[in-house]
């Protein structure tokens, strides 16, 4: 339900926050008992969950190093979620101290969350905005005049896109999205996915995602579709484990064991 | 064999540290999360291995040195448990026969190594037990603040509506959907005649009247049903005396999240001045100001509309009179509907 202008989502502290679970299975402890007992649940329905979310994190690591090798030094991190370790700042800044990051998150926890722990951090920004609505998203980010939208940005979308079900029409959020970045700018997207996967992973998934919040499992032609015209780079749109590891012993043998699928793309156009 | 001796002749393999701390970091990035890459942990681990031979082949106390690499470990956020236990496990077994170029024979060793395996875990213990508090504490503030800003929000955001409420010319008034009127305004109040408080315990029907304009009351019905968001009239109301105040009716549907119908709101402006102006201009206008009678303008204008009426000719049926065919047509005004979801 839409909220009007400036009235935030209340504050539910009976129910479970995707963003506090995710920083369970991280290892963080920003999250509470209620978090904990859903992750839990979760973890037991999908015991490969938990290690799909830190191969998601890894997958980004890896990206930014890619985005970051090419110069890129301000990034639009959008359903950041709490910053719990790794976060895109640290490894932004650690390679490039002018790097900048601006946040967005749909969790006013999160947001809150951020914004006091990255209070003391003139190059990074956080704003509380859905996904759903990425004209805003723009426009709050623009206002917070840390990015420069007429030089290379990075978009990174890691694990937000599936929370976006087809009846939000995400292909034009993408579309708004691509549209405001320079050429020479990154997309980052990792997604879940129904493809290669085990039937009773599937089911077990589905059943999970309809205690958290809902999750749009999609192909890998839909996935790829989601960077339009820009020039995915390799090895492509690829299980997130065999997107550029670190070292072959980071892969598996046995095929992918994560239900998701991770790219990059980069804007390739020339001005005008 | 690449060995390096320190003062005392004792000696770290370098190869085999090295191996040491390639598994290490091996085991840390399958038992859980970490933010750094295989090889950046590596080195990190690397340097621990180092340090903690060096403190297994010195002769000071082993605790602060040892507690610094657990801590150190959950700093660079190796929190997994399994991360002590292996660290710890490995202390006392290959540890000694891999990085140690000559543990045999070596006497006290035992007990210097279970030294060190206590103070590695009580080091990562603290430092976890820290991060968690910390962590804990943050998550909660976070918390209490975005309440806060929500509250906030709440509360400026009420301000603003009350402000708007009270301070409005019009009158405005909130409904349930069952008709009981749960606010209204004393601009409301005061176009009706009624205090705020006799108000409220009226029902919206009995303010609705026979002579109100044809299908007021089912366009009233068909937005309480949610068939409309809003509804617009120039709607007669009878005020507690008796007297007619006419009004400029906008009432909006306010639903519930999922979308069934909650509240109406209606925001009522009274144009009593403005039409009782009007009804006399057009009289005076169409009747002579000595007499009083019909003028020549009322009496081209009422044959040109019966002439139009007359079609086809012969089948006159026109029914108004002189005086009252106008006020009629254009009192309740054309109800205007809104919105549909």
């Amino acid at each position: 339900m839409q909220k009007p202008d400036g009235l935030p989502a209340e504050i539910d502290l009976s129910r479970p926050s995707a963003a506090r679970v995710y920083d369970y299975f991280l290892g963080g402890a920003h999250n509470f008992e209620i978090d904990r007992q859903l992750a839990e649940q979760i973890a037991a329905m999908t015991p490969n969950l938990p290690a799909t979310m830190r191969a998601g994190r890894e997958f980004l690591r890896r990206a930014m190093r890619t985005l970051l090798d090419d110069g890129i030094d301000q990034f639009l991190d959008i359903g950041s979620g709490i910053p719990t370790v790794g976060n895109v700042h640290e490894v932004a800044q650690a390679a490039n101290p002018k790097a900048r990051v601006v946040y967005v998150d749909i969790d006013p926890v999160a947001v809150a969350h951020s914004r006091e722990l990255l209070a003391d951090n003139a190059l990074t920004g956080v704003i509380h905005a859905d996904l759903r609505d990425p004209e805003r998203i723009l426009s709050e980010a623009r206002a917070l005049e840390l990015l420069d939208f007429d030089r290379p940005l990075g978009i990174l979308l890691a694990g937000v896109v599936h929370f976006v079900p087809d009846v939000d029409r995400p292909g034009d959020i993408l579309a708004t999205l691509r549209a405001a970045a320079a050429p020479g700018s990154y997309l980052v997207i990792s997604h879940s996915t129904f493809e290669d996967q085990p039937q009773e992973m599937l089911d077990a998934q589905r059943l999970s995602a309809r205690t958290a919040t809902e999750i749009t499992l999609r192909s890998r032609v839909e996935i790829t579709g989601f960077f339009g015209d820009w020039t995915i780079v390799e090895p492509g749109v690829v299980h997130m484990e065999l997107w550029r590891p670190d070292s072959p012993s980071e892969t598996t043998a046995d095929g992918p064991r994560f239900g998701a699928f991770g790219g990059v793309a980069r804007n390739d156009q020339t001005v005008g | 064999m690449a060995a390096v001796g320190d003062s005392g002749g004792k000696s770290v393999d370098l190869a085999g540290a090295r191996r040491y701390a390639a598994d290490w970091a091996q085991a840390v990035h399958r038992l859980g999360f970490v933010p750094l890459s295989v090889a950046e942990t590596e080195e990190l681990l690397y340097a621990h291995t180092l340090r903690l031979a060096a403190v297994l082949l010195d002769t000071e106390a082993p605790a602060p040195a040892v507690e610094a690499v657990g801590r150190s470990l959950v700093d660079a956020h190796l929190t997994e448990p399994g991360v002590v236990e292996w660290s710890v496990r490995t202390l006392s077994d290959r540890f000694r026969t891999e990085v140690l170029a000559d543990a045999a024979g070596r006497p006290g060793l035992d007990a210097r190594i279970a030294a060190m395996q206590g103070a590695l875990a009580a080091g990562f213990a603290r430092a976890l037990r820290e991060r968690t508090f910390r962590q804990q504490e943050g998550i909660a503030r976070a918390m209490w603040q975005a309440r806060d800003d929500a509250e906030q929000a709440l509360r400026d955001s009420e301000a603003r509506f009350r402000a708007v409420f009270d301070g409005a010319a019009m009158g405005i008034g909130i409904a349930g959907v069952d008709g009981t009127i749960i606010d209204v305004n004393q601009a409301f109040a005061d176009m009706l005649g009624y205090s705020v408080d006799e108000l409220r315990q009226i029902n919206v029907a009995s303010l609705f009247h026979a002579d109100d304009a044809a299908g007021l009351w089912e366009l009233y019905q068909e937005l309480i049903e949610g068939k409309h968001d809003a509804v617009r009239v120039e709607k007669r109301y009878y005020r507690k005396d008796g007297s007619a105040v006419w009004t400029d009716l906008a009432v909006s549907l306010i639903r519930h999240d999922d979308g069934r119908p909650r509240f109406t709101v209606a925001v009522v402006e009274d144009i009593t001045e403005r039409y009782e102006l009007q009804q006399r201009l057009r009289f005076q206008a169409l009747h002579d100001p000595l007499t009083g009678l019909p003028n020549r303008t009322l009496f081209f204008d009422t044959l040109s509309s019966l002439v139009e009426l007359t079609d086809p000719p012969g089948s006159v049926s026109a029914s108004s009179t002189w005086t009252g065919s106008r006020r009629s047509t254009t009192a309740s005004g054309t109800p205007s509907v809104t919105g549909c979801s």
